[in-house]
């Protein structure tokens, strides 16, 4: 916590070097968590993008009130989500492509690897309805209290939990035979 | 509970991993934000940070072009004071005059490699040809010219880019400041200090290999080269260029396979791109602005986006529905995701490429949504089972695909690449109607359909060169 109020200290003051270890240090977490939410790699991996140059643009505003990755796990979250909400998952590969196309440019190499553990809960993740998956995902990977949850999702904590457990138990479910 | 936390803790313990190369781009991009946060246009999307990222990438290629016809010419420099400064100034006016092929590897921080033949045309043209994402691209730069010609095979595009025009120019690390660098400035990199690293074997042949150091105003370089000892000519020149800005990453090429003696054609190396070629930044939007025909489907069509604009998302999926398909529709002006080619597209001055980028995207945003809003309503009244009307929904959004698909050549890619997306998401509703209804034959018609769309979108992937994911 210290540590990334100095960093975001520095961060306002220019130091690219702050901004090299808030990346290192949270970069992980922010893609795993994105690619839970959207299993989309490419989607993930936009998400983040955005997330970071975002967080860069409005540095110099910005006030650290709690953690600073439970900043940033909300900002994906909440990007993840609207990304979801214009169902661009549904039609991303046409205007992923389109985008490339339009751009007569080679997208930047694979940034985000998954295993195939991964990408088989990624998948079943894809299968539970929308806050159910937000839910566990955002607790497992991204380290929410159901509380901070629930205010999120607008909805009481009792609820954060039910959505918690149901999913969890679907998940096991969807996940029996698979390797995990 | 212990099977509940187990399974928790597996789920948890599941690790991505970033690869380096992707790590070393986003950062960079994202240090160059942070130094410019005030002159990034806040309206740069996503996208638009990962293209910019493309061009710099091919900008590193050209630039890699570059030093290397600077390290080729000035090989002998380093080592003719060790041995017959006749028999080095011979090769090293072979190498000044003759035109050769070598093979240009750049190397990455994750121990990836990319290998590119590359062509030198004297005096001071180089050409290289790479496989990327969107096919094969070739580019040729002119050093006299201070430009680099880049051609994009596949779509018979081309752009040229001069110094002025670079990306990032002006960046710390100026990667794209070495394309421009004259030779001579790098020819003198002679400064004494070099040293030598005596004799070894390359592949069976006897070399000598001579050490440079230097700098510049955006980096250090280090410079091996090992000569063939018999006839001193290069055989393997090592650079990497370190940046001056720590933020920077250091950038390392290696060049082997020399052909001193290539036939290589000149035209190979002209800055004029090849017949049929379109180059952009030619023409404004003006220029290619058509007369308005009359067209009632076309003016329906564009009664639908207004409506849709407005909010007014039922009468415009109920106007689709009345559209007659089955009459000639010709658009002109805008919408111009209607009315423009791929190739006009590319020839219009950066500035209305901007501008009718934006409309079209804007375009396929609102249709596809169109689209999607009259399939759902189609699945609702398919739900209450009233079949006609589920047809009729189903069927003006598969028409509305149709319609943006009626000639790729006519629109831009990216609108065709709708235009199949539509039509697939329309015509495997249709395949649940006739399903339920039980109606084989419009069944079968619409699985076939549906198959031949998802060969034609295969095909057309291939073609235009999108790389399978």
């Amino acid at each position: 916590m210290l540590e990334d109020k100095r960093l975001i200290w520095q961060l306002q003051s220019g130091s690219s070097r702050a901004l090299c270890r808030i990346y290192e240090k949270y970069k992980d977490d922010l893609l795993r968590l994105a690619a839970a939410l959207l299993n989309d790699v490419s989607g993930a991996e936009d998400v983040v993008h955005d997330v970071f140059s975002v967080f860069i643009k409005s540095a110099s505003e910005f006030q650290l009130r709690g953690s600073l990755k439970g900043y940033l796990v909300t900002c994906v979250a909440n990007r993840a989500r609207n990304f979801n909400r214009d169902d661009y998952r549904h039609w991303a590969v046409d205007l992923d492509e389109a985008e490339q196309v339009v751009s007569s440019a080679e997208p930047p190499d694979r940034w985000l690897i998954c295993s195939e553990e991964f990408s088989n809960v990624t998948n079943a993740l894809a299968q539970l309805p929308p806050d159910q998956r937000e839910v566990i995902v955002m607790h497992l990977y991204g380290g929410l209290v159901f509380r901070k949850i629930a205010d999120l999702q607008e909805v009481t904590t009792k609820t954060v939990q039910s959505r918690y457990r149901y999913g969890l138990d679907k998940l096991r479910s969807l996940l029996g035979g698979q390797k995990l | 509970m212990r099977s509940k936390n187990k399974f928790e803790s597996k789920l948890k313990q599941l690790h991505i991993e970033t690869s380096g190369q992707g790590d070393r781009e986003i950062l960079t991009d994202l240090l160059k934000t942070l130094k410019s946060t005030q002159k990034i246009s806040a309206s740069r999307s996503g996208a638009g940070i990962r293209r910019f990222l493309m061009q710099s990438k091919l900008s590193k290629y050209a630039a890699a072009a570059i030093i290397v016809i600077a390290v080729g010419l000035g090989i002998n420099m380093f080592s003719g004071q060790d041995t017959s400064s006749m028999a080095f100034a011979e090769m090293l006016e072979k190498i000044r005059t003759s035109s050769y092929t070598f093979d240009l590897t750049l190397h990455t921080d994750d121990n990836a490699s990319t290998t590119n033949k590359t062509s030198v045309y004297q005096p001071g043209r180089v050409r290289f040809d790479a496989k990327v994402g969107v096919g094969f691209v070739s580019s040729i730069t002119d050093t006299r010219q201070g430009k680099t010609l880049i051609l994009f095979n596949q779509h018979k595009t081309a752009t040229i880019i001069e110094n002025a025009d670079l990306p990032g120019s002006d960046a710390a690390g100026g990667i794209f400041s070495l394309c421009m660098k004259p030779i001579e400035n790098l020819w003198n990199l002679r400064d004494g200090s070099q040293k030598n690293l005596g004799a070894k074997e390359i592949d069976g042949v006897a070399v000598e290999g001579f050490k440079v150091v230097s700098d510049d105003k955006y980096f250090n370089y280090n410079i091996v080269v090992w000569a063939q000892i018999k006839t001193l000519s290069p055989v393997q020149v090592t650079i990497k260029a370190t940046p001056h800005d720590l933020d920077e990453k250091p950038m390392k090429w290696t060049m082997e396979n020399f052909d001193l003696d290539a036939q290589l054609d000149e035209s190979q190396f002209s800055m004029k791109p090849p017949k049929g070629y379109t180059l952009s930044d030619q023409v404004g939007l003006d220029e290619v602005e058509q007369k308005p025909v009359q067209s009632k489907g076309a003016d329906q069509i564009r009664e639908v986006l207004n409506l849709w604009s407005q909010g007014n998302e039922l009468q415009a999926v109920d106007l689709l529905k009345k559209i007659n398909w089955k009459a000639p529709m010709k658009f002109t002006g805008q919408p111009y995701f209607f009315s423009m080619s791929e190739k006009q597209w590319v020839a219009l001055k950066q500035k209305d490429r901007e501008k009718v980028h934006k409309e079209v995207m804007a375009t396929q945003t609102a249709l596809r949504r169109i689209a999607k809003k009259a399939v759902s309503l189609g699945q609702a009244a398919m739900a209450g089972k009233d079949y006609d009307k589920a047809e009729k929904y189903l069927n003006s959004a598969l028409e509305l695909g149709k319609l943006i698909n009626r000639d790729p050549d006519a629109v831009m890619l990216i609108v065709h690449l709708v235009g199949i997306g539509v039509e697939k998401y329309s015509l495997k509703e249709l395949t649940t109607l006739y399903s339920t209804t039980n109606q084989q034959q419009k069944l079968q018609t619409a699985q076939d359909e549906f198959e031949r769309m998802e060969a034609f979108q295969a095909d057309y992937k291939k073609k235009i060169g999108i790389r399978p994911r």
